[in-house]
This record gives C-alpha cells, structure tokens and sequence, in this order.
C-alpha cells in the first residue's frame, strides 16, 4: 500500500493549495480527488475573482483574514505558476440612493480591513474608472487590489507544481472508508483503492461532510448554494475594464459582471440553495434575471453574445457562514478544510499556509527541501505570443503552429502538452488550455481533440469522456450498431 | 518567416473558395487559396451525402465529390492551394496591399502578400447556449455538424438514440445519417410552426424513416447528470411538456457567418446577414475586400455560393489588376416581407445579380425592383418561405441612386 | 391519389399521383423527372444511398450507389458494407458491383482519409 505523511482529500482550490504548500517539505504527500481531474467540483465554475476584502470583517471571521493575507499572495504565484490572472481592479457600485446606506458601510468595513487604496467615489470618478456604467450608477468604491484569475487554470497549475516537486495525485480516487490503526490512517477508495497517512486534509469541498464522518469527524453538513454563470463572447462590448459588484445581499456578493482573465465576459452568479451535490443545470429563469441585473449595471450586455451556460455550487457550513479549518477535536490526525465558499479562491493560498501550520502544530516535521524546485514549463500560449515567437518555438516543436481551436487560438502542442500532464477528459483540455471554451463551443475542434487525446493517451475514442467516468462522449463504432 | 507573393489570396477552400480562386485563376493572375484544413472542399468533406452540385454542375454530386470537382478546377485553372494554414489576421497596408499571417505545423508562420484578398471563411453552428437551452451540462450534446464530422471523418457514433433539436437542412440529413447507422431518432422538434429545411429533406430522411417532426415546439431542458439521460420538448400551443429518453441531442438551429477577421480589419459589417456589407461584386466597404459564400451570408445551397464566389474572383483579380472597380453608387434597401437584400450597392449601368430571404410565408409572391422608384424588374416567386433564399437579375439603369424590391404577397 | 414530395432536386415540388387502373397520372411537377420520379415512388420507391465505410488500412472512404436502390435492400446493403472492410479506391471506382442483382453498384465517392 502506499504510504504518505499526509492526505490532501479534495483537489479542488483548496486542496491543491494545501498540497502545493506540502510540496516544498521532504514529505510524502498524496492528493485524492473524487473527480477525474482537479478543479471538476466546487472550483471549475467559480467567478475567477481575486476579492478586494471589504465583504466581511477581518476581526470576526476567519475568512475575510484569510482573504485579505491571500490576495497579495497572487502576484508571486502567478510568476511562479503561469496562470491567467489580472490584478483588474473592482468597483462596487450602488444603481439607486436607497443603496447609499449600504455601500458606505460596505466601505467602512473595508477601510476597517486596512485594504489598499480603497476609494470613494462619485458618479463622475465612477465613470472615469469604468465608462460602460449605465446611467443607473449613483456611487460607489474602487477597490485597486481586486482582480480576477482563471479559477481552472490556477487550480491545474498548483496541482501539476506539486506533482512536479513530488505529489501523488490520485483521480477518481472517491474515498468511501477510512480506518485508523496505529499511526496511519487507511483511505479507501469506492472502486477499492486504498492508501494510507499520517494526517489527513479533508478539502472535499461539497463532500466533506461526508469525508468528515468516514474519518470520524465532527457532524456537520454541506449546503450547496448554487450560482449560475452565463458567458459571453470576448468581442462583446459589455466587456468592462473593472470588475462591476452590485451593492451586495446577506446571502450573496450579488450578481457581477467580469471581465474574465481569459477575455471573456462573464455574468452572474445567482445564488439559490439546493438539496443536490451533482445539480449543475441552469434554468431560463435565473437566465432572465441575471440578463437583466447585468444590463442595468454595464451597457453592452447582450444576449447576443451568449456563448456557454454553466452553474456551480457554493460548498455552505449549516448554520455558519464561516470557514471552518482547524485540527479535528473528535479525530486527532484530521484537518478540517470545510465550507470554503467565498471567498475562498482568493483566500486559497493563506489557506495552504494556514493549514501546514496547523499540520506543524499537531508534530508534522517541516523540513525544507534542499533541491532547488522544479518549475513547470512555459505554457507558450498560441493566443498571447507574437506569431515571431512562434515561428521561433515552431523550429523545435512543430505543432506550436498547427492551430486546433480556431476561436480562442489553442495550437495543438498546448493540447498535447495538456493530455501528457495528465488532462485525458474533454473538459480536462478545455479548461487546461482553453480549446473548445469559446465561440463555437467545440463544435469545430471537439472531434480534432478527442482524436488528439487519443492517440496521446492511447485511450481508444470510444472511452473517452466530458469528465470522467459516466459521461462518454461516443458510443462505439460506426458499424457497431445494426441499421434498422 | 516564409514569404508568399500573390496577386489574389482565397481564404478558405471550400465550396466558394475554391470557386473563387478558379475564377481569378482563370484570368491569369497569380492566385493563392488558404485552408486550415489538410484537404479542401471545407465542410463539404463531412457532407457525404448526395444533393450538391445539380445547378452548378447540372448532376447530383455527393459533397466530397462536389469539392473534388472543385479543387480540381482551380488547381488547373493555377491557383495555388495552401493547406493547413490558419489565417490568424489580414493586415491592409497604406499601399492598399494586404498581409495575411498564416500558421501550419509545416512551414510555422509565414505572411503573404496579396493585392486583393476574397474571405470565403465559411459559417459555424448555432450552438445550445446561443439558443439558451437550460438543463444539465452532459455529454451526449452535439450540433449536428460535430456529430456529423464524428461520424464522417471519424467514424464514430456519437449515441444509440438521438433527439435533434431544430428542422434545418443538416439536422435533417443527420436524422437519416443517425438511421443509416443504426442511431434511432427519437424526434425532430422545431421551434416554428414550419420546417426549416427543404422539402425534400423531410420527405427522404424524416418520412422514410417515420421520425416524428414537432412544429412549434422546443427543447425546454436537458436531462442528465454526467451524459444525457433525456429532454423536456415543449409543445408552444398547449405548454404540455412531452419526456424522450434520448442518449444524445444534436442541435440543428442555424448557422452564423465567420468573420471574425473581417470585424477586425473594421470592415463594415451588415446586422441582418452577419456578414459584410458589400456591392454587386462582392467587395466589402474596404476596397480589394471581398466576401463570397456563407461566410458572406448564409445559402441555401453550395451552388449559389460557388456562383457568387465566382463574381468575387473575377472582381478581385480585377481589382487586382488595375487598383479599383466601378463605383457601387447605388443603394440596396427592400421591403419588410424581405430580411436581406444581398449586394448592398450596386453599380449603375450593370446587371446585378440579388439574393434576398424573405420574412414570410405564402403560396405565392411577386417580386419587384424599383430604381428610384420606377420598377426595372419584376418575378412571380411560388412556395416562398422563410428557409428558402429568392434570387433576381436586374439590370441598373445608368444615374441611378437607389434600388428598393418589394415582395407582395398575391391572393 | 398519394401526395409525393419530389426530391430528385432542391425545388422540391409537391405533386400529386393518382393511379388509374395502372395509368399513373402525375400533377405538381415542374419538370418531367418529378413525374418519372413520382411513378417509380409509387411502384419500386427507390434512394441513392450514401455511407462511409473503413478502407483495409483503416481509412475511411465516402461511398454512394451509382444509381437509386430499391428501398427494402437499403438496410441489408448498409449492415454489409458497415461491418466490413474493403480496399481503399480511387474516386468513382466500383467497390461492389450489381448489389442484389440490380445492376446498381456501390461506388467511392471521394478519396479515402
């Protein structure tokens, strides 16, 4: 059986920092997730936004310290990992005067917070800072160290760091029973996979309510709170510099337009509870509303544009709004990761910090590794290099300029560089290398890239899935099947 | 960086291109026509149906042959055919000759140099999201021209049971492609109280295989948790909702024309076609700009693309030649009954060939072209419908400025 | 009276067909190959049938019938040639010949890839 000093159980933002942070320790780490990649739960519809800290109070809640410590992480990160990201700025804007009230206090608690260059501003600043504001913007605040991140693409880097500095990550590895003998704890895995620790993480994101209970942990439960998102083409001319907040509800940050780090526009997310952990629909309703709050705030916005519906699920404590990350009071190798809803994205990286120092804390050796840490290679981006640089990539690997996604401009050798990190699903390359996310949604390169997956991870084309296990994109062969 | 020289550069080598750069071939100018693809002929490689070819080769052709013929003429007429380059942007230099960039993994990046540039880049699929179709985010949702390529070129099934979404020609040709292969169909279901494609679709590949077509109904929600399990089709008349079990929907809900590069040259663009605005040959608001084929305005069939594209070859290697065509100096405009009329300018003291798709349905139609107000031309149109474009010859009396037709339905 | 929808071209017309004592009279056809087309509907229906089928090197190659088939031999013909594999051919060459006797072949109907 394989043995680690630690299991990081869930690799979505939270896990795959906490295992990114192990990962510059001599120890044995193993990353588990459920799902056939990382970032397929609770991360992969997240809004992508680096918040600014004024949402909630710093001296009552551990998730806006841990917000405002994550956002300035992202710069090194982001030098260090190359994933998309854009310190853009954020504007929350007040449509009527009976929001005035609440966007100073919002204000004032971010002043309270100590948040950087935080501004007040009217109508006129306002529209210096952002001239797509309709004419319904009456005030609001600026927020420079707001910005957003491609949540997939940040998550993917993490976890394919840490694996590259020794991390095993474990797909599709749902644990199901766990039992405690000596001093290791052995997970098991549904399809009978097992493995065993010293410490477990439990980051199960929608899950750890379960995974608590399998370790035997506290009782609590997770609520999902879904948010539908609505992407739009990035010609659209709703596109803005900033990204735009209402002045938000008690339940939600309100429906936001932003502009993605990967140059779309986004707008959304609702926000609705839900009994189901699998719900990823959206519904016309939500459609409707969320068109219409993002018309009254930015001018541009068009349904014309739409290019991808998706919903995700917020993972929500019962009972508490906070996070809840500590050393488990039932279980004594635990570490509770649980109900990182917001802000969690951008509280991620202190999130990994916080939790080694709880794991250094219960007697786990940090020793620094003495190698110097391998860095991943440069993405080279088709889309973001000059067609000289190209050129000059082209002379060693061809396929740097054999363009296979047309509308976002994805060249096949990032396609191939993505399946032999391990991204052997359709949405595993997608939201590796943005292939099939834009406008035609797939429908020209789809079949280019499953064909390229297949002959890269040698999975016959009739295995290969949207995300895992269940979701086959073909059926067989033609010629399987008797005509009628 | 590879330099290519040419006088006139085709961009896309399907069945306009291919047309197109023939016709400038033909000429004798140097002409150079660019795919992305490997092979020509564009989506016509996918359509191996028959069907193609009746009015410009006067036989029934399946698509790869059409596009076999096609390459075939240009390639002896001497045009230059590049494949497997992308075409990442066209630049137009203050001399007024063009810079294409290309990229290929055989040459890496190259530019080439052309005095007139025809863009023949095709349309794309409507897909599920532009049409906003709630539900679950499954696998087993395709358009049907990836389900079509999937099957064609790669010679898999996407699904044991289909439910196709929108009545178009392609989702129709699909519905007998999924029987032919031993997909069943659960239904056709349109979102208007007509079909969309043609007649004879519905008879050879719905009746044939007694698959139901629903009128006025649409996909409400589709079901599935990891790939699809099922769809809600709502009936528009009666809001019953009717449950299929389905593996697969193929959504068959219009195309929208490429020109992603043309909006970003600024060239103007026309909101009722989604293509740009051009006059009677073919040239956009940009001159030694031309637009010819569905990336123009979307056809019916391949032939009249091939037949327009043809006059945009010719014109560019005109342009090509001496630096600039006769003036377009009258304007196109039509009716209500009509959602287009294609060019948008024509030149006085010419014949013009108009394509136009009407808004309305009726038995029977007169079609007329006034010049400033004086009628030049007149057509009984018979079964006109929405899916059908209509098409008129005119001659442009000299001096004049506008050009209006009129569609009026005759009792 | 049966009403048939042409499809040997993209018109389309619909016509109508009444068989008189075995005098087949066709009204709606606004050329004659509807009224040939109508009368063969109504007594030997028969399609041009198109498929892909997989070359011995594993390629795959459009393919037609060079002529209409007689509609109940369409799902025999489609079961063989989708379960086999045949040499690749060049454009317009004969992969099977006289299918069931007809005289009607199958023929490549572009290159093979």
């Amino acid at each position: 059986m394989n043995t680690y000093d630690v299991a990081v159980i869930g690799a979505g933002a939270t896990g795959a920092s906490i295992a990114w942070q192990l990962s510059h320790y001599n120890l044995k780490v193993a990353l588990l997730d459920r799902c056939a990649d990382a970032s397929f739960g609770v991360s992969k519809a997240n809004s992508g936004i680096v918040h600014g800290g004024f949402h909630h109070s710093a001296d009552s809640t551990l998730k806006a310290k841990l917000e405002l410590e994550g956002n300035p992480m992202f710069d090194d990160l982001q030098k260090e990992l190359d994933f998309e990201f854009n310190r853009c700025g954020i504007l929350v804007v007040a449509y009527s005067d009976e929001e005035l009230p609440q966007l100073q206090k919002l204000y004032e608690r971010g002043v309270a917070n100590k948040v950087p260059g935080i501004e007040m501003c009217d109508r006129a600043r306002l529209l210096e800072l952002e001239p797509k504001l309709t004419d319904a913007a009456v005030a609001g605040f600026y927020v420079p160290q707001g910005g957003v991140i491609e949540p997939y693409g940040y998550v993917f880097a993490l976890v394919e760091s840490a694996e590259l500095n020794g991390v095993e990550f474990w797909r599709n590895f749902q644990v199901a029973s766990s039992e405690k003998e000596g001093p290791y704890r052995t997970l098991t895995a549904a399809d009978g996979r097992k493995i065993q620790a010293r410490f477990t993480v439990n980051a199960a994101g929608l899950y750890a309510d379960e995974v608590s209970k399998i370790c035997g942990g506290e009782e609590f439960t997770i609520c999902p709170r879904k948010g539908e998102e609505y992407l739009l083409d990035r010609t659209s001319p709703g596109r803005p510099s900033k990204v735009v907040f209402p002045v938000p509800t008690p339940c939600s940050k309100g429906m936001l337009v932003i502009p993605t780090a990967g140059g779309t526009t986004m707008i959304g997310p609702s926000a609705t509870m839900v009994d189901d952990k699998q719900e990823n629909s959206t519904t016309q309703a939500e459609r409707e509303i969320i068109f219409e709050h993002s018309k009254k705030m930015v001018n541009g916005i068009s349904e014309r544009d739409l290019v991808a519906a998706f919903s995700g699920l917020r993972p929500v404590l019962t009972g508490n709004e906070d996070f809840f990350i500590a050393r488990s009071e039932k279980a004594s190798d635990l570490i509770q990761a649980a109900g990182i809803q917001s802000p969690g994205l951008t509280a991620s990286p202190a999130i990994g910090v916080y939790v080694r120092n709880i794991l250094a804390d219960c007697g786990l050796e940090l020793e620094e590794k003495s190698a110097p840490r391998k860095i991943l290679p440069p993405k080279n981006r088709a889309r973001e290099l000059s067609p000289e640089e190209l050129d000059r990539l082209h002379a060693d690997e061809k396929l740097a300029t054999r363009i296979i996604c047309r509308c976002e401009f994805i060249s096949e050798a990032e396609i191939v560089a993505a399946v032999r990190r391990g991204h052997v699903t359709l949405d595993g390359v997608k939201f590796r290398t943005r292939a099939g996310m834009g406008r035609c949604q797939g429908g020209f390169c789809a079949p280019k890239i499953m064909q390229i997956i297949s002959r890269e991870s040698g999975i016959p084309m009739e295995d290969l899935t949207k995300r895992g296990p269940g979701s086959n994109l073909l059926v067989g062969k033609l010629g399987d099947l008797e005509v009628m | 960086m590879k330099q290519i020289n040419c006088d006139v550069a085709v961009i896309g080598a399907g069945g306009a291109g291919l047309s197109a750069a023939a016709a400038a071939a033909a000429t004798g100018k140097k002409v150079a026509v660019i795919d992305r693809e490997e092979s020509c002929g564009g989506v016509l490689c996918q359509c191996i149906h028959n069907g193609f070819g009746l009015r410009y080769f006067n036989e029934e052709l399946t698509g790869p042959e059409y596009a076999l013929r096609m390459e075939r003429n240009a390639r002896e007429a001497g045009a230059q055919v590049l494949l497997g380059e992308t075409v990442s942007a066209v630049k137009r230099h203050s001399d007024n000759t063009f810079e294409a960039t290309l990229f290929s993994s055989a040459n890496g990046v190259s530019k080439l140099n052309a005095k007139a540039v025809v863009f023949s880049t095709g349309c794309r699929e409507r897909t599920r999201a532009n049409i906003a179709v709630p539900g679950e985010r499954c696998a087993g949702v395709y358009t049907a021209g990836s389900a079509q390529k999937l099957m064609n070129l790669t010679g898999m099934l996407p699904g044991k049971r289909a439910v196709i979404v929108g009545s178009g020609d392609i989702g129709l040709i699909m519905a007998r492609r999924c029987r032919w292969s031993g997909i069943d169909v659960a239904a056709v279901v349109e979102i208007l109280p007509e079909p969309s494609g043609l007649p004879r679709n519905i008879a050879q590949c719905l009746r044939d295989f007694d698959i139901p077509l629903l009128l006025s109904h649409r996909c409400a929600r589709i079901i599935g948790c990891n790939r699809v399990e099922g769809v809600e089709i709502e009936n528009l008349l009666t809001k019953e909702i009717i449950s299929f079990q389905c593996d697969t929907v193929l959504f068959s809900v219009g195309l929208i024309p490429e020109n992603e590069l043309l909006k970003t040259m600024g060239v103007p663009m026309n909101p009722a076609t989604g293509g740009p605005c051009v006059d009677g040959m073919c040239q956009c608001a940009l001159p030694g700009v031309f637009a010819a084929g569905n990336s123009l305005h979307v056809h019916d069939l391949v032939d009249f693309a091939s037949i327009e594209a043809r006059r945009a070859g010719l014109a560019a290697a005109e342009y090509a030649d001496s630096g600039n065509l006769p003036d377009a100096a009258a304007e196109v405009s039509c009716s209500k009954t009509l959602k287009y009329a294609i060019p948008n300018k024509c030149t006085p003291g010419s014949s013009c060939e108009f394509f136009f798709r009407p808004t309305v349905s009726c038995a029977r139609a007169k079609l007329t072209a006034l010049a400033d107000g004086k009628e030049i031309a007149k057509k009984m149109c018979v079964s006109v419908r929405p899916a059908e474009m209509l098409t008129m010859k005119a001659e442009i009396p000299a001096g004049s400025t506008k050009v209006e037709f009129q569609l009026e339905e005759c009792k | 009276m049966k009403k048939i929808i042409c499809i040997t071209c993209p018109t389309g017309c619909e016509m109508e067909v009444a068989c008189d004592g075995g005098k087949i009279s066709v009204t709606g056809n606004r050329c004659p190959r509807g009224a040939a087309y109508a009368e063969s509907e109504l007594k030997d229906p028969r399609r041009t049938v198109t498929a892909v089928i997989r070359t011995l090197e594993g390629k795959l190659q459009p393919v037609r019938t060079d002529k209409p088939l007689p509609r109940p031999l369409i799902t025999g013909l489609l079961n063989t040639i989708l379960k086999g594999t045949y040499p690749e051919a060049v454009p317009g060459a004969v992969i099977i010949s006289d299918i069931g006797g007809t005289g009607i072949n199958l023929i490549a109907a572009g290159p093979a890839k």
